[in-house]
């Protein structure tokens, strides 16, 4: 009888695996997150620096980031939102094994929105001549605060799942940047080019959110077969 | 009590959970003698941090782990928390229980001729309950984000803010305060009613009546406090807002208590409140060490103690001003020129009495014959040491120069000159001077001047330049003194105290050795090897359980030595003159 | 006999290497040079530190109040030691020497106590009462033409707010708090912040009072400049006015002086005196606001 289970058992779990291996993963959602608001309302300014010295001799000045917008591109795109998957992901995903570096350089934070994933290791690295106190202000995650006074030490933490929390520097008020940590791997962050592509979904139906630090969220719902390509475009009009 | 002697105690109930007061004073004093070598480690490693900042801790950085020292060098969290911890565990856990627990706890019954406490049962709960308050905060050190880091003087809104490890320190103060009350009911008690016969209060050893005023100042100074850290704890954990003005952005975002966006108190209070504990606090800590190095000195100058009562109505009025004083630690908060005037005037008034009970020690010696003796040593050096303490609160007392020292090193220099090398070496003075009390046993006189000579000079080595660098305008609690550009040129001085407390350090092992040596092969003493007039003299050493042979009858005063034409030039309080 | 006075001499032997080489060797050792590079007016050491405020105003009371108290300190210890030291010496015990435990009449220690207990009093009454008087109440009239300022603490952070060309400070909420752009958070539709400067230096025309109100946003602040000889601790929930003037131009630092978190050890501001044409050319610029970012130029 127990025997019988455990072979049972055994056939079942070789038989998900082979599963595994063969359906592969290969649903895409890509598109582009369009600014359809005036750029003149948004333009961005220097920051004051002033304050470290340290922080002007490493870099001759620092933009505002709360909206940036790509206006070469055609249409405008914004810059620094996140898109992921909300809902509809049903699988469980293992952490890649490497690590998602915070810098901290020219009193900036590189890059300025992470998106990572749960276990997944962040490194936070003091790149810059002087004292940096990072302080994670997450609402479900232990709040993390603590100095770098000097250039070069590292830190690495693991995160839970949540949902984008603000990082900011004590030292320097202006350095802030966003965290959103995920049970899956289905996000990124635009960039320059204002685009993004969620790779290797199975098929199925998903909410798709954009989330911008000044201008809130949006959502969409995405359902896409085996192996599909379905473009989606979100539109931020302040 | 005499009946309990026939009872055989277990182990246990002897040694452990004993209700004798000579069991109880020796558990606090081992207890507290540990807590402050610990405290003075924390400062060590403090000093390093100060001396060489952002260096690498040489073999310990590695050894204390990432946490702290990320790569050796210690975080600014874990500098701060060394300043919270070290601050607490001397006062709270260290000097204090030693002067009042210990030396308060095995003398003062002894110098009345009481067979114990009034309230054994208490006297023993007061010195668990201390103890586990020391266990929460060496505890604290464990939690997630480290011990309490707010400064020991815990002001809101940053204790309300910060990490776990604040939560811990104040139930530990709770702890302590609770102790400290229970003790101080007992010793009131105590010196009132269980007074031998004949021993009036003008007849009570100086020591014996420093305690007594002590006790007041425990009892009420403390309840203030013990409600203010419950209110800040429940501003910590239940979302009160008690310290907590409107309208609070912690790190760019509104602070909610709660569920309700924090309001209506306000964190003067707590400053008020934690002030009206701390400066009677600061008598607390001089009042025993004045009674001890009073005892030594009149021992030591083979003459009555010079003063005796000026010196009691001095301490019964610096008790009672010492109440009227605190928010001289306030000034700088904005105070208004008629609170400023009241406050500095009493802090001027304070400063008489303080000088007198100085001024009567010095003049004891005059026309005496001083014995220099380990003891001695160390109670004499008390008097300048103090006086250099005493002294360097007058800029800080009118509100004037405040203005310019407030937070700076001076203060440290100041109220370290007072605990340090004035309460600690009292306390040093005590343990060399009781010692052959407790055990039977002298401690090494010769290993007894190496502690006294390097303290005195790893003590004034490490507190003078304070002065001097504090009028410069360092500011205390700078994790890196090199963070300004106006202290470049002191960071020498910086280097010289640290040096000198590691010294200090040093000094410390031949206490050590000399204590623990001398339990078991010290010199066998007669009860009365130093020639004392006082009662607990009069008991063998170690004394039984019930401590005296006989009730003792009292029939003297403290100090009579080289009163009459006796073959001895001192006269025990128990003799009865020869007809 | 003999151990003893092994003991005395070795004792000494470490005093005067400790004291007397060791330490003085340690204290010209000011390796670690602090990791910024501006140039402070001035000559910093092992005495107060420069003072800049206008003779006759309340800093000067201060310093006058410590030298003499110092002074006073030095005097009454050294006499005091001398009577201490002579004790120890002339009443040591030995051979054929008795106590003598006739009570003594210490009447120089009671006058002693007299004049030291006259002392303070002057000091309380004749000084330090009526420079705290000129701190808390002798604020500058508005015929004087003082500067009006803010100042805002936060960890770890000087903010100082300036009212602009119009006079008048903007509202202010957290609700419009931005700590990359509008670290203030003035009210972006009041036409009175409009100009309102925000600035983590704070810049003062010499020879003109200023009044400055204190406050935090945080937690407990402590504004210290040493060179003027202010300290007024920055309270969350309270705005409290200091006022000073500098007749120096330079650079000078402020400090906090309170323990405010990790950081207090940095929270550090310059204070910039410059003369008042130079002041206002950076007034008018600064109420301009932020400038442009280019992007292109700077960005990566």
């Amino acid at each position: 009888m127990f025997r019988m289970k455990i072979v049972a058992t055994l056939a079942v779990v070789t038989v998900s695996l082979a599963g595994v291996r063969v359906q592969a993963d290969n649903g895409t959602i890509k598109g582009k997150v369009v600014f359809a608001g005036n750029a003149g309302d948004h333009k961005r300014t220097k920051l004051n620096t002033k304050k470290d010295p340290n922080c002007a001799k490493a870099k001759k000045a620092i933009g505002s980031y709360s909206v940036v917008i790509n206006k070469k591109t055609d249409p405008m795109t914004l810059r620094n939102v996140m898109v992921f998957v909300k809902e509809g992901v049903s699988k469980k995903y293992d952490a890649p094994s490497d690590a998602i570096v915070l810098q901290q350089v020219g009193c900036e934070y590189k890059p300025h929105v992470i998106t990572m994933m749960e276990g997944q290791t962040l490194t936070v690295s003091n790149g810059d001549d002087t004292n940096h106190n990072i302080h994670f202000l997450p609402k479900k995650n232990q709040e993390a605060n603590f100095t770098q006074p000097k250039k070069g030490m590292t830190k690495d933490l693991t995160l839970l799942a949540e949902a984008p929390f603000k990082v900011k520097c004590d030292v320097h008020p202006w350095m802030g940047c966003y965290i959103a940590v995920f049970t899956h791997p289905f996000h990124v962050v635009t960039g320059k080019d204002g685009t993004f592509e969620l790779k290797g979904l199975p098929a199925g139906k998903y909410t798709v959110e954009a989330w911008h630090e000044t201008f809130g969220a949006k959502t969409m719902v995405v359902e896409i077969a085996t192996d599909e390509t379905k473009e989606a475009d979100f539109t931020f009009a302040p | 009590m005499s009946h309990d002697e026939h009872h055989e105690l277990s182990f246990i109930r002897k040694y452990v959970f004993s209700i004798d007061h000579k069991v109880i004073g020796i558990q606090y004093g081992i207890t507290a003698l540990c807590f402050l070598f610990f405290g003075f480690c924390l400062m060590m490693l403090m000093r390093w941090q100060l001396a060489y900042p952002g260096q690498e801790l040489p073999v310990l950085g590695k050894l204390l782990g990432e946490e702290f020292f990320p790569g050796g060098v210690m975080t600014p969290d874990f500098y701060n928390s060394l300043g919270v911890m070290h601050g607490t565990i001397m006062i709270f856990l260290g000097v204090v229980p030693l002067l009042v627990g210990a030396f308060g706890n095995y003398v003062m019954p002894l110098q009345i001729g009481a067979p114990d406490m009034s309230f054994p049962k208490l006297n023993m709960a007061s010195y668990w309950i201390y103890l586990c308050g020391g266990c929460v905060m060496l505890a604290s050190f464990f939690v997630p984000g480290g011990a309490a880091n707010s400064g020991w003087t815990a002001y809101p809104p940053l204790s309300v803010t910060a990490t776990t490890g604040q939560t811990w320190w104040i139930i530990g103060m709770v702890f302590l305060i609770t102790s400290s009350l229970l003790g101080s009911v007992n010793f009131i008690v105590t010196i009132v009613q269980l007074r031998a016969k004949g021993l009036t209060m003008f007849r009570l050893p100086f020591f014996v009546w420093s305690q007594l005023v002590t006790a007041f100042l425990l009892l009420l100074a403390f309840p203030p406090l013990e409600a203010a850290g419950v209110l800040q704890l429940a501003d910590r954990v239940l979302g009160t807002s008690f310290f907590l003005p409107e309208g609070l952005v912690i790190s760019g975002q509104q602070l909610v208590q709660g569920a309700v966006p924090s309001g209506g108190g306000n964190p003067i209070l707590w400053q008020h409140l934690f002030w009206f504990l701390a400066h009677p606090e600061v008598y607390v800590l001089i009042l025993p060490a004045m009674g001890i190095v009073g005892e030594i000195i009149a021992n030591n100058t083979r003459k009555p103690l010079w003063g005796y009562r000026p010196i009691v109505y001095s301490s019964i009025f610096l008790g009672f001003m010492s109440f009227i004083v605190w928010a001289h630690h306030m000034f700088i908060t904005g105070m208004g020129t008629s609170l400023s005037m009241f406050f500095a005037t009493t802090t001027m008034i304070i400063s008489i009495p303080s000088v007198v009970i100085l001024t009567a020690l010095v003049i004891s010696l005059y026309k005496g014959s001083i014995r220099f003796n380990v003891p001695m040593l160390f109670a004499l050096s008390f008097l300048p040491m103090f006086a250099i303490g005493g002294l360097t609160g007058l800029p800080l007392g009118l509100p004037a120069s405040d203005i310019h020292l407030h937070d700076t090193y001076y203060v440290i220099g100041h109220f370290h000159y007072v605990v340090a090398p004035g309460t600690i070496f009292a306390i040093f003075a005590g343990v060399y001077y009781w010692f052959p009390k407790v055990t039977g046993r002298r401690m090494s006189e010769g290993l007894g001047k190496i502690h006294f000579w390097l303290s005195l000079i790893g003590m004034n080595g490490a507190f003078m330049p304070m002065f001097f660098v504090g009028i410069a305008g360092m500011l205390r609690r700078g994790y890196d003194p090199a963070a300004y550009a106006a202290n470049e040129n002191l960071l020498g001085m910086v280097k010289m105290s640290s040096w000198s407390v590691w010294m200090l350090g040093v000094a410390q092992l031949p206490f050590i050795l000399n204590f623990f040596m001398s339990i078991v092969a010290g010199k066998k003493v007669s009860a009365n090897p130093w020639e004392a007039t006082t009662l607990e003299w009069s008991a063998p050493s170690p004394p039984p359980h019930g401590n005296f042979e006989a009730v003792p009858v009292v029939y003297r005063g403290p100090y009579e030595y080289s009163t009459d034409d006796r073959k001895d030039d001192f006269f025990p309080q128990h003799l009865q003159a020869e007809a | 006999m003999n151990s003893r006075r092994y003991t005395a001499i070795a004792s000494v032997l470490v005093a005067v290497l400790w004291l007397g080489f060791a330490t003085p060797l340690l204290a010209q050792d000011t390796a670690a040079a602090p990791s910024f590079d501006v140039e402070l007016t001035g000559d910093y050491g092992y005495h107060l530190p420069p003072n800049i405020a206008p003779e006759g105003t309340y800093p000067h009371t201060v310093d006058s109040l410590i030298d003499i108290l110092h002074y006073f300190m030095v005097v009454l210890f050294v006499g005091w030691g001398i009577f201490f030291v002579y004790c120890l010496w002339k009443f040591r015990q030995r051979e054929g020497h008795k106590a003598d435990a006739k009570p003594i009449k210490a009447k120089a220690s009671k006058y002693a106590e007299i004049v030291v207990a006259i002392f303070e009093a002057f000091l309380l009454i004749g000084l330090s009462i009526p420079a705290w008087a000129s701190v808390r109440n002798e604020f500058p009239t508005e015929e004087e033409n003082p500067l009006h300022l803010r100042v805002v603490a936060e960890q770890f952070q000087w903010n100082f707010h300036y009212p602009g060309p119009d006079g008048v400070f903007g509202k202010t909420s957290p609700a419009f708090l931005d700590l990359a752009t509008n670290i203030l958070g003035i009210d972006p539709a009041d036409p009175n912040g409009k100009d309102d400067i925000t600035a983590t230096e704070l810049h003062i025309p010499v020879n003109r009072k200023v009044i400055a109100d204190i406050s935090s946003k945080d937690v407990i602040h402590s504004f210290a400049i040493g060179v003027l000889r202010v300290k007024q601790d920055a309270i969350p929930g309270m705005r409290i006015p200091v006022w000073f003037e500098a007749n120096r131009t330079g650079n000078y630092e402020i400090s906090c002086a309170q323990l405010c978190g990790n950081n207090h050890y940095s929270m550090r501001a310059l204070m910039i005196v410059e003369d008042q044409g130079v002041f206002d050319a950076w007034y008018a610029k600064a109420a301009e606001g932020p400038e442009e970012f280019d992007e292109d130029e700077l960005d990566d």
